[in-house]
């Protein structure tokens, strides 16, 4: 077994880290205050080359290998990025346009691709339903072929991008009596008649991604915009999911690293009953229970791109464990976090209760832990 | 970046698994009640082990990878906890001090199938820090003369020597003390809720004589005990994962048998999803042992930060996961002296032994306050 990063993946990580510093985190308060999302540090990941760092060269990627990829949602979080932004990120480059390169027609990733590794134009993903949260297979939005068309029906929620979204890649049931294998998939246009974003939806936390409900309403688009084959659906959904237990988890890892060097800055210079409170033992145990879950999260991170990387089929325990571990033992490190810096700690300010309400969706979203557990236990 | 064995490794392991397999009938707790049966089982397990280069795992000059030698403490600490501990302390803990103190006496003690010396560094009770000691020494022509009492000495009655830490003019000192010398006392072995074949025991010393020539004065006696308790830490990490392995594998086979309201336990909910947390942390645990263990290979600058990373959350996780099955198990864990009962006590010794995972809580938060 071997853990090391190469060296140009350490040089990488750096390159990131002293990016987003630079052009990302000095604005993310003012855009969290308001619930705004950041296009113009939006832009600039593109620019910089984040966006669509392992797609091929050809279509403007960057030809990266996932572990690197992974790294570098690891340096965003480790830079102080928020994680509304990030999760914009991993909805717009994973659950998107991954999808396209993956299934989509050479067509598809010559019109869409590029402005989507570029940044000029915004993705998302319509999976999530009203009444099909973790239940994916009873959708009710359907997608009924009409000639050179199929026309959708339905509504989707919590879709991050969604108001924000240049295209949309959207999952429909072709055949409504069918669950799983009665599920296709489809690009939709921002300006397609019948498609419509809900207003953005007020969130606990991971403010400055936006949010809402997608409509569909007699929404007629080409047959051409069908993604892979009819019925499919439903696999490549689940293949997103690894995305979803590597890349996204990624900006958390980076997230508890910029909290401890947070804490452990703040630590030394708030003075309490005449000393650092880093000389308390409360202070340290809190310290030292951030760094053993950072150290404890960050291989089964790393465990699953690598797995990507060698071509192999991502162990679906793995994978579960990776996402259970990061959702439910995290919340408790950054309360601590939170703690560490009292009132403060409260207070928009320092940070740390942002990181403390945008982790708290890390065990809902991309599968709940109950539906991790559902999926540990069956292979048990 | 690699998370896989290799194939040599993998036969290694499944050889390791073969040899102790048919070894069996001396993991029987029964069969390991006096300081006798408990040597005779270590004497066989260690000719058997022997050849698959296990023990010199964690040396520079091992062929195995210490991910791969760490993979192999736990296969044997699943099978048998309490034999592994004692054949860890008694072999592998002690050959780490052997190389510290480098004086031809020490060097020159026999070594055979049996452990050599039992480290006696504990006093009152189990300390996690280096108090000055208890021991009185008085110089005696040729010899010193030791009183006081060591508690908590794991191989008693089995090794060969004690080595036995005091002070000489406030000087930090080592001594090295034979089985059958005069004035000393080994207590009977604990009768103690953890780790039932292992032999630990108190020892009393009563003006006992030791020989000045195997009295030793390291200089940083505190950077020996610290190269102990990594070493120690590797152990417990190892059993650890043993033990969490044990834990879930039993407690998966009993919910897969065991109907309760016409269905298997699995298939309930809430045991279902009690063992996929258990698996989760043992996953995790894994993960990060591993990555411990291939820090002492690549000489990362983290490598004592990691190594007490993996020793709080592998010893806690063993204790959470032994709890957890215990409410699936039910009632016959208290039965008998069960294996999951013993492990739940297990996995509270080993987060002492070492450094405490109070102690190194504190080490990891100075290294992050740096």
């Amino acid at each position: 077994m071997d853990f090391e990063l190469n060296k140009t993946q350490q040089m990488f990580k750096k390159e990131v880290i002293r990016f987003a510093k630079k052009e990302i985190t000095p604005r993310i308060q003012e855009h969290e205050l308001k619930d705004e999302f950041d296009f113009d540090s939006f832009r600039k990941m593109g620019k910089f080359g984040l966006l669509g760092l392992h797609f091929p060269e050809s279509f403007g990627g960057g030809g990266a290998d996932v572990l690197t990829t992974i790294i570098a949602g690891e340096a965003l979080g480790e830079a102080g990025v928020d994680g509304g932004l990030t999760l914009a990120y991993g909805a717009h480059s994973f659950l998107c346009a991954d999808t396209i390169f993956s299934h989509g027609t050479d067509s598809h990733r010559q019109k869409f691709l590029p402005s989507l590794i570029s940044g000029e134009s915004i993705g998302c993903m319509g999976l999530t339903e009203p009444d099909a949260g973790s239940d994916v297979a009873s959708m009710k939005t359907t997608a009924i072929r009409d000639g050179d068309h199929y026309v959708l029906n339905g509504s989707k929620i919590f879709i991050t991008n969604g108001p924000i979204a240049d295209l949309a890649l959207v999952y429909a049931k072709t055949n409504p009596e069918k669950q799983h294998e009665g599920i296709s998939t489809f690009i939709v246009e921002k300006d397609t008649k019948g498609f419509s974003a809900g207003a953005p939806l007020k969130k606990m936390g991971m403010r400055t991604s936006q949010t809402s409900e997608l409509f569909f309403n007699n929404c007629r688009i080409p047959a051409e915009n069908l993604v892979g084959q009819e019925g499919m659906g439903f696999l490549y959904a689940m293949q997103t999911v690894e995305w979803d237990r590597s890349a996204l988890l990624a900006p958390m890892i980076g997230g508890m690293s910029h909290a401890i060097k947070q804490c452990s800055g703040y630590a030394k210079k708030r003075y309490q009953f005449h000393r650092p409170i880093s000389h308390f033992q409360a202070t340290k145990y809190k310290l030292a229970d951030m760094k053993i879950f950072l150290e404890a999260a960050r291989s089964l991170v790393y465990r699953i791109a690598w797995c990507k990387d060698q071509g192999q089929a991502v162990n679906h325990l793995e994978a579960a464990v990776a996402k259970l571990f990061i959702g439910d033992w995290s919340l408790k490190p950054t309360n601590d976090a939170m703690l560490i810096h009292g009132g403060y700690g409260y207070c928009h300010e320092y940070g740390m209760e942002m990181l403390f309400r945008d982790n708290r969706l890390a065990p809902i979203g991309g599968g709940t832990s109950e539906i991790q557990k559902k999926i540990i236990s069956k292979l048990i | 970046m690699n998370f896989k064995f290799s194939d040599n490794e993998k036969i290694l392991f499944q050889e390791m698994e073969s040899v102790l397999t048919q070894e069996k009938q001396i993991f029987v707790h029964d069969a390991l009640h006096t300081e006798k049966e408990i040597a005779s089982a270590l004497i066989t397990i260690k000719q058997k082990i022997i050849s698959l280069g296990y023990m010199h795992a964690f040396s520079k000059a091992s062929p195995i990878g210490s991910v791969a030698a760490l993979e192999m403490m736990r296969i044997f600490a699943k099978h048998q906890p309490s034999l592994f501990l004692g054949f860890e302390y008694g072999f592998r803990i002690f050959n780490e001090m052997r190389q510290w103190l480098t004086e031809p006496q020490i060097q020159s003690l026999h070594i055979d199938d049996s452990p050599t010396c039992a480290i006696a560094f504990c006093e009152d009770v189990v300390e996690t820090d280096t108090k000055p000691s208890l021991l009185t020494v008085q110089s005696n022509g040729d010899h010193f003369l030791l009183s006081g009492e060591k508690r908590f000495v794991i191989n008693a009655g089995i090794a060969k020597y004690f080595a036995v830490n005091g002070e000489i003019d406030n000087k930090s000192a080592i001594f090295f003390i034979p089985l059958q010398s005069e004035g000393l006392e080994i207590h009977p072995l604990m009768n103690k809720r953890i780790f039932p074949g292992l032999a630990i025991a108190n020892i009393q010393f009563c003006n006992c004589m030791v020989s000045k020539s195997m009295v030793f004065f390291p200089q940083h006696i505190n950077s020996l005990i610290s190269h102990l308790q990594f070493f120690e830490n590797i152990v417990c990490i190892a059993c650890a994962l043993g033990m969490m392995d044990q834990c879930i594998e039993i407690t998966t086979g009993f919910a897969k048998t065991h109907q309760s309201e016409n269905k298997p336990l699995i298939a309930h909910q809430a045991v279902a999803f009690s063992l996929a947390e258990a698996v989760t942390l043992r996953q995790t645990a894994e993960l990060l042992a591993y990555r411990a263990a291939w820090m002492f290979d690549s000489g990362d600058s983290e490598k004592n930060i990691l190594n007490q990373c993996a020793k709080v959350f592998c010893s806690e996780a063993a204790e959470t996961i032994a709890s957890q099955c215990m409410n699936i198990l039910g009632g016959q864990v208290f039965i008998d002296n069960h294996i999951v009962e013993q492990i739940l006590c297990n996995s509270k010794f080993i987060q002492l032994i070492g450094i405490s995972t109070h102690l190194a809580r504190i080490a990891i938060a100075d290294v992050v306050l740096k």
